[in-house]
């Protein structure tokens, strides 16, 4: 179990509670949170990164890899709780311009329509 | 070929503290690279932001060698050398895969953003110097070197 999920307000929450995003565990963890998305029904999500730690390449893959498929959807994923040494990751390959990044989840969920 | 065999001609200047380790190609390893590295690089009192940055800097190159040099085989060997001296720190990867030559610069994300092809900008974004190198023991190293002093963009 390395997610827990939340709906609230047709925003789904997902807390990651692995404290890195490695390319040990973002294979399985993709094919959960599409899983966990598809059966909420929404197309909201805000992802909660506050364990998080340490993330590489395949980690910002995953992201982006949700990012699009929500987009597909017309649906966004939005960022929360993001460490500043995981930020300075994203902000090294340009991905902080991708994603709208938050301090918090329910900052990250007053932006939801 | 023994991931220790650049210890005696690398760094001549001073005397280097150097550090070797094998593990299996296994993805699952990656969280024991990292520990291995802060381990020693601590001991040596690098700060813990230049750790981390060659901890990332490791991290992706063991994992294209698992998943491109070893397409995914498990149980083959991956050397870990490190050596550390007054200049910085150089990371050896060894293997005995499919050649994986980290020479080529990617970009980070471009318009129309890829879920890959992020390993090799980060590798050449945190080194100062990549080096690949193919022996006629069938090792190839891959050779990461990182100032204390310059490079680095975290």
């Amino acid at each position: 179990m390395k997610t827990i999920t939340q709906l609230k307000k047709n925003v789904l929450i997902i807390t990651l509670q692995c404290d890195y995003l490695d390319a040990s565990i973002t294979s399985d963890l993709k094919t959960e949170l599409i899983q966990s998305i598809e059966e909420s029904g929404v197309i909201q999500v805000v992802c909660n990164l506050e364990h998080i730690e340490f993330v590489d390449s395949s980690g910002l893959g995953l992201m982006i890899a949700l990012l699009r498929h929500l987009a597909s959807k017309n649906g966004d994923l939005k960022l929360a709780c993001m460490s500043s040494k995981v930020y300075t990751i994203f902000k090294m390959v340009r991905m902080h311009t991708l994603f709208e990044i938050y301090s918090s989840v329910s900052d990250a969920m007053h932006t939801c329509a | 070929m023994q991931p220790g065999r650049f210890c005696n001609y690398i760094h001549k200047e001073r005397k280097p503290s150097c550090f070797s380790t094998m593990y299996s190609s296994s993805l699952r390893n990656l969280s024991e690279v990292r520990c291995f590295l802060s381990r020693h690089l601590t001991e040596a009192n690098c700060e813990w932001a230049f750790i981390e940055q060659v901890q990332l800097m490791v991290n992706e190159a063991f994992s294209n060698i698992v998943r491109h040099s070893y397409r995914g085989y498990e149980n083959q060997p991956v050397g870990l050398e490190i050596q550390i001296s007054d200049r910085g720190v150089t990371c050896i990867l060894s293997h005995t895969g499919i050649e994986f030559v980290p020479g080529k610069k990617v970009f980070a994300v471009q318009e129309k953003p890829s879920e890959g092809g992020y390993g090799l900008f980060l590798i050449h974004e945190l080194a100062d110097m990549v080096n690949y190198e193919c022996n006629e023991d069938g090792w190839n190293t891959v050779t990461m070197f990182k100032s204390f002093t310059a490079g680095g963009t975290l």
